[in-house]
């Protein structure tokens, strides 16, 4: 047994001759020896596995990456970093793997070198696995794109959609994709039915005399008797032949938008390959045709007249404009008129109320004179008493004896008392049972001393009254703004219930 | 000195099974150095290398290596120092190869690498399954029958006396 021999071997190497194992009893020191050995032994037993490991691992790489190994197996060199792991693979091998999976070859030559070639088994699964974009609508594994012109779809904001693609000749060519053309003329007329039939524009109807609102798909199709209307909302529905009989049905009262629809419709049949869309396109373009033909719009036909009645005015006929502006006019000149009025009427009353302090000191005085001229004291009284008068604004002869004047202002008072519109009182500011009282006034009132009294009591307590209707005229202003009748209104009310003579 | 915990426990209970602790260490000593001389080594961890299970192989490598001394001993080493000192031997190489990070010793591997230690060693011996039954039944016996264990015990007694 070979290896029974090398224990006897290293049984002997380590001092055991035959016979002296425990004879000579020479086991001393052997202990450390022994560990040592061991030590020793471990250390390069380690070294043996790890390089096996790599060994193993590198068998592995070779089997992936092919090739025969080169002369003396693989070969473990020393990376930058000291670390082991370095491969020498068939340079050939290399190039090939480059070629087939689109690796650089640096890139692989790297890994080996500098990574052991642990980095190649992603740079594979990188490489197979595609690199998808979409560009231009189009989906391209970008590995795979070659250069020169990439295919690509685009739409514009009018819904043509066209696409590019490489010609035969490797330069860029731009193509209709089936059933690009005949969904855009869809699209469109659905578009144009949809805007005439929601466009509403100005009609004149003649039976009313005024212009009127209609939408425009209406006004077209009353040219034609008997079209029907576009549907409610211009918004056709359903499927693709309802939707074309819809659509054609609703823009079919602008017979440009549908000349324009058949020319367009005949220069996207020359760019569509297949026979699909084409069939369909020439429904299209037959559909149109034949609208036209309606719509009365062909050769020779007569020009559409818009038809008469409807609910919607879009204004005023001429006669309802003139009596309107008439009316306009008079509102505004009666405006004018209130509102010049109701100014004069306020400087009235302001220039009253600046006044009545005075008046009524003045008729007070005068009422004290006539109280003298009544007892016979005023001496000479008809010149102090006709003064006094004329301050008021009451004319009476100053050369008159003072009873003469007194009867003669008398007179003037009750005169002017009895006719509130000759200037006693500002309007709305006495009640009816006032203007009753002072109209009841009997003419020979001025003719007693205690009428005469009555009347200056009478003319002070209209002045206070002017006033009272200046305070309440700045507080209508200070709250409405302005004057305006509505304040004449109020004081006449109040005034009504607040008479001056009414407990007289 | 091993460096596993359980291998070490084992090892301590090997060597107080032990009748002779001096041979003991004698006898592990002179197999560690054969096993650790660089001739041998290489050769042993080839037999590893080539064989089934390593720990299989472990356990019949310390076999081996006993059988090795017991030639070299010319007869001088007794069958009971041959089984500790081959046991101490197997626990050593697993501590090895568990340094090294070849295997992983547990409780498992222990009992693997002594049931196979057992049953390659004992028949070198002419203990064969079959006769250590025989053995077992033999003991048995006398224990359940009285007047075997009084002739038996009187048997030692006399031993002893003689010895005496």
């Amino acid at each position: 047994m070979g290896l029974l021999d090398a224990v006897g071997r290293g049984l002997s190497a380590a001092g055991y001759g035959a016979g002296e194992m425990f004879a000579k009893g020479a086991l001393i020191d052997t202990q450390n020896e022994a560990e040592t050995q061991r030590q020793l032994r471990l250390a390069e037993f380690k070294a043996t596995e790890a390089q096996r490991m790599l060994a193993a691992k590198a068998a592995q790489q070779q089997a992936i990456l092919g090739g025969s190994a080169p002369a003396g197996g693989l070969m473990m060199t020393e990376g930058e970093n000291g670390e082991t792991g370095a491969i020498s693979v068939d340079q050939k091998r290399i190039a090939q793997l480059s070629k087939e999976f689109k690796i650089p070859e640096a890139a692989i030559r790297h890994d080996l070198a500098y990574n052991g070639g642990k980095g190649i088994s992603k740079m594979l699964y990188e490489s197979g696995k595609p690199n998808v974009q979409i560009h231009g609508g189009v989906a391209h594994d970008m590995k795979n794109l070659e250069p020169g012109v990439v295919p690509s779809v685009s739409t514009s904001t009018t819904g043509q959609t066209t696409a590019i693609e490489r010609g035969p000749d490797g330069k860029p060519r731009v193509v209709v994709p089936e059933g690009a053309a005949a969904a855009a003329a869809l699209y469109k007329g659905i578009e144009a039915g949809s805007k005439s039939a929601s466009t509403l524009t100005k009609v004149y109807n003649p039976e009313t005399g005024r212009e009127e609102w209609k939408t425009e798909a209406e006004v077209i199709n009353a040219s034609r008797p008997g079209a029907a209307a576009a549907p409610a909302g211009g918004r056709p529905a359903g499927p693709e032949a309802a939707l074309r009989t819809q659509m054609t049905g609703g823009m079919g009262g602008d017979p440009a938008a549908a000349k324009r629809e058949i020319e367009q419709s005949r220069a996207s049949l020359v760019n569509v390959k297949d026979e699909g869309s084409r069939q369909l396109l020439t429904a299209h373009i037959a559909d149109m045709e034949r609208q036209l033909a309606n719509m009365g719009a062909g050769p020779g036909a007569p020009a559409a007249a818009p038809r008469a009645g409807g609910p919607l005015a879009a204004g005023p006929s001429a006669a309802e404009k003139s009596a309107q502006d008439a009316r306009a006019a008079s509102e505004k000149t009666n405006a004018e008129q209130i509102a010049k009025d109701v100014a004069e009427q306020r400087k009235t009353i302001i220039m009253a109320d600046a006044q009545a302090p005075g008046m009524i000191a003045r008729y007070q005085q005068i009422g004290k004179l006539l109280a003298n001229v009544d007892g016979g004291v005023l001496t000479p009284g008809g010149v102090r008493l006709a003064s006094a008068m004329n301050s008021v604004g009451i004319k009476i002869d100053k050369n008159l004896a003072d009873k003469e004047a007194a009867a003669a202002l008398g007179n003037e008072l009750a005169l002017q008392l009895r006719n509130p519109s000759g200037g006693a009182g500002m309007p709305g500011a006495m009640s009816d049972a006032d203007r009753n009282f002072l109209a009841s006034m009997t003419p020979n009132i001025a003719q007693s001393a205690a009428g005469r009294k009555q009347l200056i009591d009478a003319r002070i307590a209209i002045e206070e009254r002017n006033r009272q209707v200046a305070t309440f005229v700045r507080r209508y202003e200070k709250k409405y703004g302005r004057l305006d009748n509505d304040f004449f209104e109020q004081l006449s009310s109040w005034s009504q219930s607040t008479p001056l003579f009414g407990s007289k | 000195m091993l460096t596993n915990p359980l291998l070490q426990r084992a090892l301590e209970g090997v060597e107080q099974g032990v009748t002779s602790r001096e041979t003991h260490d004698k006898v592990v000593r002179a197999g560690m150095k054969a096993i650790y001389a660089e001739s041998t080594f290489q050769k042993l961890t080839a037999a590893l290398d080539r064989g089934g299970d390593i720990v299989d192989q472990a356990a019949k490598a310390a076999i081996l290596i006993m059988a090795g001394l017991q030639e070299k001993s010319r007869g001088t080493l007794q069958p009971p120092d041959m089984i500790t000192g081959g046991m101490a031997l197997m626990l050593d190489i697993l501590d090895f190869l568990d340094s090294a990070g070849t295997i992983q010793v547990d409780n498992a591997t222990l009992e693997q690498a002594t049931k196979t230690y057992l049953n390659e060693l004992l028949p070198k011996f002419g203990l064969t399954p079959q006769k250590m039954d025989e053995v077992l039944g033999s003991v048995q016996e006398t224990l359940s029958n009285p007047e075997r264990m009084a002739q038996y015990q009187q048997s030692l007694k006399g031993g002893s006396d003689g010895a005496a």
